[in-house]
């Protein structure tokens, strides 16, 4: 009994074994392995083009494989064949897409509805609390991420930087164990990217949520990160604590990257 | 020009305009109809109703209004099928319109950015939610215009009925010709009643679209 413990103790959150994914015959993800533990936060970090979005957008099944295996806690999204998988049944997918989260570069709020409808729908569509539940949840959300005044108003007569947090909390209200952040910062200004990293790392203490992003901003990176993974060409080229990898990288693409002199072998 | 004329004038207007706005309504709603079942069949995620939803908008939107309308009431009862003029006018120009509405419909659904359909995924929707909650509400407004469009121009389309003996404003009007001599006057009364079915109709399309977008009308 206690063996077993240990063992759904030490599955990771996110297992991503031998993924393949390409775009009109052109490889993204080759034969990727992955593993991150439960409450990690993690930073994909690379050129454009290296494959850190697809990752994100696989785990929220916006894309399929081609081969390999996703696990969450254990649980395959995939059957069949590990050459030829195929993504699981409506029914059961959701099951699993249920604990993931994702909030989007352009973040992708419902226009027609106002703020705290954009909080509230989802948890009643995913039948997790009836209408007057989730509004005062959605209430709550708002003034935790600090738009406590802005429940009423349509997405559109925000700024950037209000509907990325209205994002963050819509994400948020369906209580995933996995949020991903699909580069959270490029849509907002400087002054911005402090409040975003400040809203994360509250998150972080509060929920315990494992969270993936990927930017493109490295000080934002190393602040947020506990894991600093570094792609190019659909391979995990360096992988570390953001100290390690931002001072001393031991790959040379990972070197040029960072601006740090190539060393030779 | 005598009141005898006169009143058997608005008695005919009035018995043909009673025809136009039953024609109108009933092929409207007929038409709506089809626009959405057709519509959404054409985005359906399985192929058979696909084909054959686009089959009903080619064939349709592909041939003449006034053969299909002819078909319905000619052509139909050599296969056995007999309708009357009323069921057949409103079958042809519900079924001739529904083609048009479904490609609005269509395209109103596929304006909806790709960023809706990924949050509705991320958010784990169901595709029923997804479309009832989140593309609909949004598809909907964008469709109302050119519906009006359409309902303007089946209006217009009505006055075809004529040709299979059912007595609409046109058919009257031709009659009171006939009957009395009279070119002028029918004919400025029917264009009249046709401008102001028009106006009734813009007006309809108008107070809906209030009702379906009231964040924009907030002035």
């Amino acid at each position: 009994m206690i063996i077993m413990e240990q063992i759904a103790a030490s599955r990771p959150m996110v297992q991503i074994s031998d993924v393949s994914k390409a775009f009109n015959g052109i490889s993204v993800l080759d034969g990727l392995n992955l593993e991150i533990p439960i409450g990690q936060k993690v930073a994909l970090l690379g050129p454009s083009g290296s494959g850190k979005t697809t990752i994100l957008r696989l785990l929220m099944t916006l894309e399929t494989i081609d081969a390999g295996q996703v696990r969450i806690e254990g649980v395959p999204m995939y059957e069949g064949a590990p050459d030829a998988p195929c993504l699981l049944p409506e029914g059961q997918i959701r099951a699993v897409r249920s604990r993931i989260g994702m909030v989007f570069q352009h973040f992708g709020l419902f226009p027609h509805l106002n703020v705290l409808n954009n909080i509230a729908l989802p948890q009643i569509l995913n039948g997790q609390a009836g209408k007057t539940e989730a509004e005062n949840r959605a209430h709550e959300l708002l003034q935790m991420v600090g738009l406590g005044e802005k429940a009423y108003l349509l997405p559109d007569q925000l700024s950037g930087g209000q509907k990325q947090r209205v994002a963050i909390a819509r994400a948020l209200a369906l209580q995933p164990d996995i949020l991903l952040f699909d580069e959270p910062t490029s849509a907002l200004d400087p002054q911005r990217v402090s409040d975003v990293l400040d809203l994360l790392n509250m998150i972080c203490r509060k929920t315990g949520t494992t969270m993936l992003l990927v930017t493109h901003e490295m000080e934002f990176a190393r602040q947020f990160a506990d894991r600093i993974l570094f792609f190019d060409h659909g391979q995990i080229v360096e992988d570390g604590a953001p100290d390690v990898v931002f001072t001393n990288p031991k790959d040379n693409r990972t070197r040029a990257f960072l601006g740090l002199p190539v060393i030779d072998v | 020009m005598t009141e005898l004329v006169l009143s058997d004038l608005l008695r005919s207007v009035l018995r043909g305009l009673e025809i136009t706005v039953i024609l109108t309504i009933s092929g409207s709603i007929l038409a709506f109809v089809c626009a959405f079942v057709f519509g959404l069949g054409r985005v359906s995620r399985w192929r058979f109703i696909r084909v054959f939803s686009v089959c009903y908008i080619e064939l349709f939107r592909g041939t003449s209004v006034f053969v299909q309308v002819f078909w319905l009431y000619y052509a139909l009862p050599a296969f056995g099928l007999l309708l009357s003029p009323l069921l057949a006018g409103i079958l042809g120009l519900g079924l001739n319109v529904g083609a048009y509405g479904a490609e609005v419909v269509r395209s109103a659904v596929q304006a909806t950015g790709r960023d809706q359909y990924e949050a509705c995924c991320a958010l784990n929707f169901t595709r029923y939610q997804t479309f009832r909650y989140i593309i609909l509400p949004q598809a909907f407004p964008r469709m109302l215009p050119v519906f009006g469009n359409n309902m303007v121009e089946l209006m217009k389309a009505s006055s075809i009925v004529s040709l299979i003996s059912l007595s609409d404003i046109t058919f009257q009007a031709q009659q009171f010709r006939i009957r009395t001599g009279q070119t002028f006057l029918p004919f400025a009364v029917t264009l009249i009643v046709y401008f102001i079915l028009y106006l009734g109709i813009l007006f309809f399309i108008r107070s809906v679209t209030r009702l379906a977008n009231p964040q924009k009308v907030k002035v």
